[in-house]
């Protein structure tokens, strides 16, 4: 009994064996394998692809903000990756020599969330309070050019809240109203007459 | 009973005394209608001097400097200085009929809704809240004139809850774009700032205001000149007048409409009614949590 049990286990890797070898030999399976290899290769090769965002950083030239516009690496298959990404090239301040960066040193981005209203939650690490210089109008740029990257970008995203450190804050230094969450800004676009 | 010689000294004494009681009693008459008159006119003065409450905010304050210009200069220290300035002008000269009120008269801690609770207390016709700014781009001497700025949504928002504190300035936002204009039109005709800017921002202090509110932020590039303009008392002193043209010239504006001179008896202008019935209908803050 003990040696019909072996040879039958015996018999079944050998056939099992023979199976894989023939299939693997089929050259029908062969061109439909290599079709499938390069179908998630070009799906990769998508998901590097470069979009282009307008990135508003402060005008040296007056009281606005100017735009540099950016070709960024990201994921077509995510929204908010996207936008994490459009926000991460913000942080790191812009190339061109008229406009300047808006966003504090050291600032990091936490994450970015979109709820079903249409309202994004851009959540920044404590160094945009502690690195800020305040006033009115450096923190009116610096909300606006947060604001107007996603909006303009991204027009999915109705409204944008600024969240420090995961929560909301009243100010950044003691002036604008961040309870709120805020619009895209025409006004800031064009000098003041 | 017998009619002696020192009976006699007493009558005549007292008969002599009788014109001197006379006018004795009717200089105490008259002293007393004269503090009277003096009183009265005090009372008088008061309410002339209670026609229009301007309340001046030198932002920050305390542990809050505020923007720093170089190692020193703190921007707390500079609207402080400002605003005392301008109570000084505006005290100086009672033809005005100004009151003022600053929200702080030392180096101490402020919280931004105390600010504005401090005007509705005053019954104040007029917030002017004082900032500086230190920018490196533009690097041009400029004023940004603020009032207040709510999105629909949260105008929806805050009626919702309940929220009437920070709807209270959403009442008053024509009489501020209008206290507004008129410190622009000042600022522009000094010739002091190379720009000159007015916006509509969600600036938090100006929300909780129950009149016409405005900040005014005058911005510096941080070099060693502004520091030292910023620093000279001339200069702030001439700050100080182009902010008091711009009050004026409102004032002056409602009294026009209202046909008010200062001279004539004084009755408030029906706009000045209006807006005290609007914020004291409802009760301030601080009125709500007594």
């Amino acid at each position: 009994m003990k040696q019909f049990l072996i040879i039958m286990l015996a018999l079944i890797i050998v056939g099992s064996g023979l199976w894989v070898w023939t299939e693997l030999k089929n050259p029908r399976k062969l061109v439909s394998r290599n079709l499938l290899l390069s179908k998630i290769l070009e799906e990769n090769k998508q998901r590097e692809e470069f979009f282009s965002v307008q990135l508003f950083f402060a005008s040296k030239m007056g009281f606005s903000l100017g735009v540099e516009t950016r070709e960024v690496k990201g994921e077509k298959s995510s929204l908010q990756q996207q936008i994490r990404r459009a926000l991460a090239e913000l942080i790191k301040g812009p190339t061109q020599a008229d406009l300047v960066s808006t966003i504090p040193v050291g600032t990091k981005l936490r994450g970015f969330y979109l709820d079903k209203n249409g309202i994004g939650y851009a959540d920044f690490s404590n160094e945009m309070i502690k690195n800020h210089p305040g006033g009115s109008w450096g923190e009116l740029i610096t909300i606006y050019s947060v604001v107007n990257t996603v909006i303009k970008n991204f027009p999915q995203v109705r409204q944008v809240k600024l969240l420090i450190n995961g929560l909301e804050v009243e100010t950044l230094r003691g002036h604008l109203d961040l309870r709120r969450a805020f619009s895209f800004n025409e006004s800031l676009l064009s000098q003041q007459p | 009973m017998i009619f002696r010689k020192k009976h006699l000294n007493f009558l005549i004494i007292c008969i002599l005394a009788i014109p001197a009681l006379i006018e004795a009693a009717s200089l105490s008459r008259r002293s007393f209608s004269q503090d009277l008159a003096a009183a009265q006119a005090a009372q008088d003065t008061d309410q002339q001097q209670a026609s229009f409450c301007l309340v001046i905010d030198p932002g920050h304050g305390g542990k809050d400097s505020g923007v720093l210009f170089g190692a020193t200069l703190a921007e707390k220290t500079l609207t402080l200085s400002l605003a005392r300035k301008l109570q000084e002008l505006i005290d100086s000269d009672p033809e005005l009929n100004i009151k003022v009120v600053l929200t702080r008269v030392e180096d101490q801690d402020l919280p931004l809704d105390r600010r504005a609770a401090i005007a509705n207390h005053h019954r104040a016709d007029l917030f002017l809240s004082i900032h500086f700014g230190s920018y490196l781009y533009p690097a041009l001497d400029s004023m940004q004139i603020f009032i207040a700025d709510y999105s629909s949504e949260e105008l929806e928002y805050l009626s919702m809850i309940n929220e009437s504190w920070s709807l209270m300035q959403s009442k008053h936002l024509a009489e501020s774009r209008e206290f507004g204009r008129y410190i622009e039109q000042a600022v522009r005709a000094s010739g002091a700032f190379a720009a000159v800017n007015f916006l509509k921002a969600p600036i938090y202090f100006l929300k909780g205001a129950s009149m016409a509110a405005v900040e005014v932020e005058a911005g510096f590039a941080p070099s060693e000149e502004n520091i030292n303009k910023l620093e000279s008392e001339d200069y702030q002193w001439q700050l100080a007048k182009i902010l008091l043209q711009g009050i004026v010239s409102f004032l002056n504006k409602d009294q026009e409409q209202s046909q008010f001179s200062p001279s004539s008896e004084f009755s408030p202008p029906a706009e000045i009614d209006r807006v005290r019935e609007n914020l004291y209908g409802q009760g301030t803050r601080q009125e709500q949590e007594q």
